[in-house]
């Protein structure tokens, strides 16, 4: 073996090996990534962040005047095309394409009412009063009092409304819809997260919840397998509780509970699998399953309800009140008619009111 | 026969490896397409209970300014929080800081200063907590920066009332100072994002990890406190919590900034003392575990053990080596050659590549691609952890029945300034920038929300 056949060996080997070095030792020497992560403190719980960015953005980048008292085309500070309505829903119509579309940022200082069917390609902001008519599409929506969306309106990324805002029927709110007053939802409305002091489903007015009382006195049987720990009461197995039946205390069942109709919990309930509520059931504290959960017709429930499957909240059942809000929590929701819940809903794979 | 004992054992260690590797790639296929749980960290309304912030420190004066102000700027009801740092016969200004610091806020920042008894960090949670009469206590080390919303996300998972602890995720900032801070960044990446995220979504066992966490009072007072005789005080609550009943519970989008050792002397000191305080927890709690009595289900039960032994599969590693070498120049031939080549490659290629894949996942779904380029030179900082923790390990075990007082190491801070709570911990990033509508096309053919798509799939995002 000569030499050179040695050496180009010991070349090709250390080659080689350091082959999947090299790209190493360049992101070492020149880094490309080498910052910390950016997710820190981007968390998404605040459904209002776009629209506070948003009007950020607007306040610094607006130079046409606030409210000049006609509309006006032009463009914003960073070149991204503009047109302020001032009240003057007729003004659209300039900035209209022959395909629908209406392909600049959309201000109104007054407030408007549109006649529908446009495809908003950037944000609308209305400093006053908006309505919306049928089949319209935006992008983001921000409304600085009350709002109302026409039938089958489509909100593609953000709506935050400083007011009460009404959604129309079968309309569609694809990523997060806000409002600091109330949010009332039409028939067939699919979203996937709300947040309001007030979110209600359907056209109705029903009673506000109050506050439930404490509950005192236990008239529940638990079954044999039922463990007193510390904090709750463990039941292994299903558990079923009657109506009207009465327990203070916080449950956890690793299976399936059903509540009877009018029956209160005084703390909280956990299932492994399903919970169901019966009509009238109440459950001051929250309410946890791993399955499904279902909220019987005019159930109340005082804190969160969290549900790794699907949740049904029952036809004028509420979760929270004005004096405690409160959280839905689940892969998807189904709102009855009626149904209320004082803060938010998350419903990651979707949400849908229905009658 | 000492060649066929040696086999048998080389064997064992292989096994043991085997079932470590398996458990890499059922966690990192897990969080690549399996179903993700984060059933808590949506909930954004509530009636949120009282809380109180620990602050253990010792000599944190380059850090604890921060990681305050950074608490301070917590949008949880100040009427419902307390935040307590606790000085532990600190030397330098920390206790001057956190004294003008209560003085500002006397109603907020109400610190404890220690002059007595056991030092360390596990021993002043004893003490101090204990005092407090808050629901939920929630525990941040000095160099930690949460994020305003942090402290929600973190108190959430306390309105399943089975839950005794949470775990929010560990995210380096100083990342940019060399090649250990770099590697750590990675590793904890895949420690994070894959493993304990992969437990969560298994039902299995995610570890509380004594920082950006939080226990509840009761399920705590439940499991007897903190105990002072460890040196990893959260592994041990972690599984008296899990012995008696109560569920741990990590959330992954609960991120929040730590500063790493930039030093390669102090990261050997860190992962000794891990490797410490885990091996006491292996001994302790390794029985409990698997007896038939205990509450875990089967699957959390081998999951526990797994968790539990992390810290002594280094040694055995080691002494694969070093049995597989002996065995080799013993000219041991194996009777089964071909099988077993076959076997040492397919370990050799699958088997030690699994560590690697699940921090290459990590960055992955991090959304932060290009760091995976310094792959490669995990590998050194696998053996300098290797021969750390194995020598913690065996020394341990030659000085298991002599009684030893547990002994705190500090880790070192390397931060210079608090240049990092002004920017990036308060959020700033996410609601500076507003970028409208570019491409008019996107919103015509239909668009998504900025939370579920591409990178950001777990959180929010810039518009």
């Amino acid at each position: 073996m000569s030499a050179l056949f040695l050496l180009a060996l010991l070349v090709g080997t250390i080659g080689w090996i350091a082959l999947p070095l090299l790209p190493a030792v360049r992101e070492l020497l020149r880094p490309t990534d080498a910052g910390p992560l950016t997710q820190v403190g981007q968390d998404s719980g605040d459904l209002a962040i776009f629209a506070e960015g948003f009007r950020r953005y607007l306040s610094s980048e607006m130079s046409l005047p606030a409210d000049s008292g006609q509309a006006t085309y032009g463009q914003l500070r960073d070149g991204t095309p503009h047109l302020e309505l001032a009240g003057d829903a007729m003004a659209l119509r300039q900035a209209t394409a022959a395909d629908g579309t209406v392909g600049c940022v959309v201000t109104s200082a007054r407030a408007i009412e549109l006649p529908g069917g446009e495809t908003f390609l950037y944000e609308v902001c209305v400093r006053d009063r908006f309505t919306g008519g049928a089949d319209a599409a935006y992008r983001a929506l921000l409304t600085e009092r009350d709002a109302q969306l026409g039938p089958r309106s489509r909100v593609l990324r953000w709506l935050h409304v400083e007011g009460d805002v009404v959604v129309g029927e079968g309309s569609d709110l694809m990523g997060r819809a806000s409002s600091s007053g109330t949010m009332r939802l039409g028939e067939g409305v699919r979203f996937t997260r709300l947040r309001a002091a007030r979110i209600l489903a359907g056209s109705g007015e029903p009673d506000e919840p109050q506050v439930p009382p404490p509950v005192i006195q236990n008239t529940v049987k638990l079954p044999r397998t039922a463990r007193q720990l510390r904090a709750f009461v463990r039941v292994d197995g299903d558990l079923v509780i009657a109506a009207g039946a009465t327990f203070p205390g916080t449950l956890v069942v690793r299976g399936h509970v059903r509540i009877g109709d009018g029956a209160r919990i005084g703390g909280s309930i956990k299932a492994h699998g399903d919970c169901v509520l019966g009509a009238s059931a109440v459950v001051n504290g929250s309410v946890v399953a791993r399955g499904d959960v279902h909220l019987g017709a005019s159930s109340r429930v005082g804190a969160p309800v969290i549900a790794e499957g699907r949740a049904t909240v029952g036809e004028g059942a509420a979760i929270g009140n004005a004096m405690g809000p409160a959280s839905l929590v689940a892969d998807a929701a189904v709102l009855h008619r009626g149904a209320q819940i004082f803060g938010c809903v998350s419903a990651r794979l979707g949400g849908e009111t229905v009658t | 026969m000492t060649v066929q004992v040696l086999v048998v054992l080389l064997l064992v260690v292989v096994g043991v490896l085997a079932v470590y590797t398996v458990r890499h790639y059922l966690f990192t296929f897990n969080r690549l397409f399996g179903r993700q749980r984060q059933p808590y960290v949506d909930i954004a309304v509530a009636n949120w209970p009282s809380v109180t912030v620990f602050v253990p420190c010792h000599n944190e004066e380059q850090v604890v300014a921060g990681s305050l102000e950074a608490l301070l700027a917590a949008d949880y009801p100040h009427d419902r929080l307390t935040i307590t740092p606790i000085d532990d016969r600190s030397t330098d200004t920390t206790g001057d800081i956190l004294r003008s610091y209560a003085a500002r806020h006397p109603s907020l920042v109400r610190p404890v200063f220690r002059t007595q008894g056991q030092p360390g960090k596990a021993a002043a949670l004893a003490e101090v907590s204990p005092r407090d009469k808050n629901e939920i206590h929630l525990f941040f080390d000095a160099d930690y920066v949460p994020g305003p919303k942090l402290l929600k996300q973190l108190v959430a998972p306390f309105f399943d009332p089975e839950v005794g602890a949470v775990m929010g995720r560990v995210v380096p900032h100083n990342v940019n100072r060399g090649l250990l801070t770099r590697l750590l960044d990675l590793e904890r990446a895949g420690g994070y994002q894959v493993d304990q995220q992969a437990r969560m979504n298994l039902g299995l066992i995610p570890q509380y990890g004594g920082t950006v966490g939080g226990v509840r009072r009761e399920a705590l007072v439940s499991v007897g406190g903190w105990r002072t005789d460890t040196l990893a005080e959260d592994t041990d609550v972690t599984f008296r919590l899990l012995l008696q009943g109560w569920d741990v519970v990590y959330q992954n989008r609960s991120e929040c900034y730590e500063e790493v050792p930039e030093a390669w002397e102090t990261r050997i000191r860190q992962i000794r003392r891990w490797a410490h305080g885990h091996n006491q927890s292996l001994r302790r709690y390794l029985w409990p575990v698997i007896r038939r009595s205990s509450p875990l289900g089967l699957l959390q039960a081998v999951d526990g053990v797994l968790l539990l032994g992390v810290f002594a599969v280094a040694p055995l590693l080691l002494a694969g080596w070093i049995l597989a070498m002996t065995i080799y120049y013993l000219g041991y031939p194996p009777s089964w050659t071909v099988l077993a080549l076959l076997a040492v490659s397919g370990f050799s290629t699958l088997g030690n590549f699994a560590a690697f894949f699940e921090i290459a996942a990590a960055t992955r779904l991090d959304g932060s691609r290009r760091r995976i380029r310094l792959l490669p030179f995990m590998f050194f900082g696998f053996l300098v952890s290797l021969m750390a923790v194995s020598q913690e390990t065996l020394k341990q075990l030659v000085t298991f029945r002599r009684r030893r007082r547990v002994v705190w190491h500090k880790t070192e801070r390397y931060r210079e300034s608090n240049g990092l709570t002004n920017g990036l911990a308060n959020g700033e990033r996410a609601v500076n920038g507003y970028a409208v509508a570019r491409d008019a096309k996107a919103i015509a053919g239909g668009g998504s929300d900025p939370d579920t798509s591409g990178s950001h799939e777990e959180r929010g995002g810039l518009s």
